[in-house]
């Protein structure tokens, strides 16, 4: 019984999802969300005290997937390479496998809501990277850089391949799909360029 | 009968016409004298006005009869 339940408001949370990456905060509302997906309105508010209970826990929830994503299999004190390995294998896939959320985590970083949801995680996710770069560092595994440089090589390259692939296209309009070769590829790169 | 959220808590859901922020001192003191209420709250941002009640005690039909005594519109939202 509990467990039909907590499948029913993922359920809902997904759709929310969905809809306010396709219309928008304000085209969020109780009763569309309960047409599409087919239940009543009632049922809704037994998961959503309002909609901006609604709207926080879906963020919430949008969040942890990110993180628990992000995480996955990693450990802060693996050595550099093979921590920023799995870090771009667990980004890439959270991107590729949930574009949705990936859409929906850059329209909340920005509104209030997201400023507030993300504080927290700002500080979990910061410190564990923290420990990563600064062991990387000591074990003269990274050269040492300020951080925006750090971060400019190490995930934006990452970042810019999956936009390519997100809009189908790479440099003047070609076809551009990114599979784990390139991302290797260009992973390899990131590491030659990141060892001192 | 709505969903059990934990052992013994309901949750009521009904459409009214509470508009206004000065309306919710109304609405606390109509409910009020209902024993049981964990807790309620109005749904500002919907059309419909939702109020949402979590109660192991009170019925519809009890928290219907106190909003009409009230002042207020109230019609149960059905699952």
């Amino acid at each position: 019984m509990r467990a039909r339940d907590e499948q029913k408001k993922q359920q809902l949370t997904e759709k929310a999802i969905e809809m306010i990456v396709k219309d928008g905060f304000d085209g969020l509302s109780m009763q569309k969300l309960a047409k599409a997906a087919n239940v009543s309105p009632a049922t809704i508010y037994i998961y959503f005290k309002d909609r901006d209970d609604l709207v926080r826990q879906v963020a919430i929830h949008a969040v942890d997937k990110m993180i628990s994503s992000t995480f996955t299999g990693f450990d802060p004190r693996m050595s550099f390479a093979k921590g920023l390995a799995r870090q771009w294998e667990n980004r890439m896939n959270y991107m590729l496998d949930n574009p949705l959320h990936a859409r929906f985590m850059e329209q909340i970083r920005h509104s209030p809501l997201g400023v507030e949801v993300f504080r927290k995680v700002k500080e979990e996710f910061s410190a564990i990277m923290k420990e990563f770069m600064h062991g990387a560092i000591r074990r003269k595994e990274l050269v040492k850089l300020p951080l925006e440089i750090y971060w400019s090589v190490a995930f934006a390259p990452l970042y810019q391949l999956v936009k390519f692939h997100n809009d189908g296209k790479g440099m003047h309009d070609k076809p551009f799909t990114l599979d784990k070769k390139l991302m290797k590829t260009t992973l390899k790169l990131v590491i030659k360029a990141l060892t001192p | 009968m709505k969903t059990l959220v934990s052992a013994n808590t309901r949750i009521l859901v009904f459409k009214t016409d509470i508009r206004y922020e000065k309306d919710l001192d109304a609405v606390e003191k109509a409910l009020t004298f209902l024993p049981g209420i964990l807790s309620w709250n109005v749904d500002r941002h919907d059309a419909e006005n939702i109020l949402r009640i979590e109660s192991p005690t009170s019925t519809p039909a009890d928290i219907i009869a106190a909003m009409n005594q009230g002042g207020f519109i109230c019609i149960e939202l059905e699952d």
